[in-house]
């Protein structure tokens, strides 16, 4: 290609031009950088400037500078490449991610092309760290243009050196330990009598309580019980039991046709003279059980069997609906009353039933 | 009115007769245990599941299958293990290649006797899934429900003992059985008769006697027996002791931390008049009462740390209600 005089003074002046454009302070990125300083100098750059003349007559201008160029671990410094050339042809940047080491790439900025009277301006940013110490070198990074007739020309830029310190001072890592280090656990005395014999009183203390409680308990049984005086309730029971008889018939439940609720009275009445008499629960009893109970008591032959008999009749009678018959209602009264009578002093003396006479209840029938 | 009580009793007389052919069939098998055997057949009579307790080798499991025998119906026994699923329980939708269709596959317990074996070795995920098919009676696989057999009675055991790695019932679960049975050792004459039969070397085998109809039809007529009022009101006496003994009936203290939900009563109710059925009597008796309340009362009475404390027993504090409560 040839090239005549007057353009190539033309384009000597749009270069003058183009390095002042980029001689002008670069765009920084405050916002990245701000959050990212160290206790490095902020205020150092190094930088690299390389002009190369490409492809016959193109002037290329390639700029790469670091910021700041002293920093601490894990800083973030500023990596800005800058390329001026005219309009013809096109530059390929370096690649940076992954390249760079021992530096890291953070974040890259690519500004749009900044076009100026003979040329234009392109523009990248990268937000850089390094996790190393000391003399960092970023190597030289290789720029690509390709002539509007297709000629490739390679252009590289210097090293950089960036100094990266330690954010412990040099002072105290030559100390040896750092304050970070654990400390060891603290040796506690061992006292264990002292806890001991806490231990002991606490233990003695819950012990008495408990027994205490069931002195207690043991105590309100024995009150209760003792408010009954079994003689006085003995010698009562047949009194009680004959009254009642004799209430029930006079109030006439039989002539009246209430013979349900003349068993009912009846069969309770029996079951509290027991109670009382014999110290048998029979209140709480079924049937059954009151039978098997009186087994032991002492009653004549056939008294057990008597009461089974009245007792299941009325059950008949309390449960199923079964409508008794007067006679029999007549006599089981009759029949009630006698054993209360020939057993009013059972349980209290070694009288038999022989010494109390016939009642026609029973074995004695 | 009576002459209603006493027709019901003549049928009761007819129609429980498979009873002694029942039990008959049922000793051919099992030497003594006849607390048992009444209760299994109280649960089967009233529709009540039934947990039995007891250490291994009381013959729980072979009273149960020799019930299933004996009854001729469908019985499946479902050994419960740490890894089973309610899958393996319920059943499942199965993928078939062929048709490229879902279909379901019914688990075991579409059956009408169900052993669930060690039922607190499974996790509660399985016991909920039985749990909740015993009380609905009916199984959704997929999305469809399923009504369960009819009669469907779910008889499970459990072991006091060897508690490490078990998953005990909670108590809202075990409510749901209406007798939990504590199942003791045999007296020396049954041991003896146990290994006589046992060393022959043929293990009897017990025959189907009884139909599920028959079973069915018993249950009718159970629930037509006569319970009177004051029953009724015994009942409630009991029931409302466990709840405030100090209100209701003895004085027990602080030693009941829950007492027995409403399920108790209608299991109460129901249970008595099984067992009046048992006795052949067409009305229900105080008798019948006491007889079965301590198995339908000791799971649901929850005993206060106190009571533990003084070495008292849920069974200990029933005892007391029943033992102070005033008979009709």
């Amino acid at each position: 290609m040839r090239v005549k005089s007057g353009h190539i003074i033309s384009r000597a002046f749009a270069l003058a031009v183009l390095v002042l454009a980029v001689a002008v302070p670069l765009i920084t990125l405050d916002e990245a950088l701000a959050d990212g300083q160290g206790s490095g100098d902020t205020t150092l750059t190094v930088e690299s400037l390389v002009h190369a003349t490409v492809a016959g007559d193109t002037i290329l201008e390639i700029r790469a500078s670091i910021s700041p160029a002293r920093a601490t671990v894990g800083d973030r410094l500023l990596l800005t490449l800058t390329v001026a050339r005219d309009y013809d042809g096109a530059v390929a940047f370096p690649r940076v991610a992954g390249e760079i080491a021992p530096f890291e790439v953070l974040d890259v900025i690519i500004h749009a092309t900044d076009e100026h009277v003979g040329g234009v301006i392109e523009r990248r940013q990268y937000v850089l760290a390094a996790f190393e110490t000391g003399d960092l070198r970023l190597s030289p990074l290789a720029f690509h243009y390709v002539s509007p007739e297709g000629d490739t020309t390679t252009v590289s830029t210097d090293t950089l050196v960036v100094i990266i310190e330690n954010t412990i001072p040099p002072e105290e890592l030559e100390q040896g330990p750092t304050p970070k280090d654990i400390k060891p656990p603290l040796e506690l005395k061992r006292r264990i009598w002292p806890a001991i014999v806490i231990a002991a009183l606490v233990a003695a203390v819950l012990v008495g309580l408990f027994y205490l409680r069931r002195w207690f308990r043991s105590r309100s049984k024995v009150n209760c019980e003792s408010e009954i005086e079994p003689e006085v309730r003995r010698e009562a029971a047949h009194i009680a039991a004959l009254a009642r008889l004799a209430e029930l018939e006079h109030e006439d439940l039989i002539g009246q046709g209430e013979l349900p609720r003349f068993y009912l009275v009846l069969t309770d009445l029996l079951r509290r003279y027991i109670l009382d008499r014999f110290s048998v629960d029979a209140v709480d009893m079924t049937t059954m059980e009151l039978a098997s109970a009186m087994c032991g008591a002492d009653l004549a032959e056939g008294d057990v069997e008597w009461m089974l008999d009245l007792l299941t009749y009325a059950d008949l009678s309390k449960f199923a609906r079964h409508m008794p018959t007067s006679e029999r209602a007549h006599g089981d009264l009759v029949a009630v009353r006698v054993f209360v009578e020939r057993t009013r002093f059972r349980g209290l003396s070694d009288l038999g039933p022989s010494d109390l006479g016939s009642s026609g209840v029973g074995g004695e029938e | 009115m009576y002459a209603d009580i006493k027709a019901i009793g003549e049928r009761i007389e007819r129609e429980s007769e498979f009873l002694v052919t029942l039990v008959s069939e049922i000793d051919k098998v099992i030497v003594g245990q006849s607390y048992m055997v009444e209760r299994l057949l109280i649960g089967l009579l009233a529709d009540g599941h039934v947990l039995i307790e007891g250490v291994p080798g009381l013959a729980k499991t072979l009273a149960v299958r020799t019930l299933s025998r004996a009854i001729d119906t469908k019985f499946q026994r479902i050994q419960f293990t740490p890894d089973l699923l309610p899958a393996d329980l319920i059943g499942t939708m199965v993928y078939t290649a062929k048709t490229g269709e879902f279909t379901t596959k019914k688990g075991p317990i579409f059956s009408n006797l169900i052993l669930a074996d060690e039922i607190n070795r499974a996790p509660a995920k399985v016991q909920s899934a039985l749990l909740e098919a015993m009380q609905e009676r009916q199984v959704t696989i997929g999305s469809r429900t399923f009504p369960l057999d009819d009669p469907f009675l779910v008889l499970a055991t459990q072991n006091p003992i060897e508690q490490e790695g078990t998953y005990p019932l909670p108590e809202a679960q075990v409510d749901r059985f209406m007798l939990k049975l504590r199942v003791g050792y045999p007296s020396r004459d049954e041991e003896l008769e146990i290994m006589e039969r046992m060393s022959k070397g043929k293990e009897p085998v017990a025959s189907p006697v009884v139909s599920p109809e028959t079973i069915l039809k018993a249950r009718d007529l159970v629930r037509e027996i006569y319970v009177d009022d004051k029953i009724k009101q015994y009942i409630l006496d009991i029931v409302f002791a466990t709840r405030g003994p100090s209100e209701h009936g003895p004085d027990l203290g602080d030693l009941i931390a829950y007492g027995a939900s409403p399920r108790a009563s209608i299991y109460l109710i129901a249970a008595a008049r099984a067992h009046a059925f048992l006795e052949r009597r067409a009305y229900v008796t105080p008798e019948d009462i006491k007889a079965i309340a301590m198995d339908v009362l000791r799971h649901r009475v929850i005993i206060t740390y106190e009571a533990e404390a003084e070495e008292l027993t849920s069974e200990d504090i029933v005892q007391r209600i029943l033992d102070n409560i005033e008979v009709p």
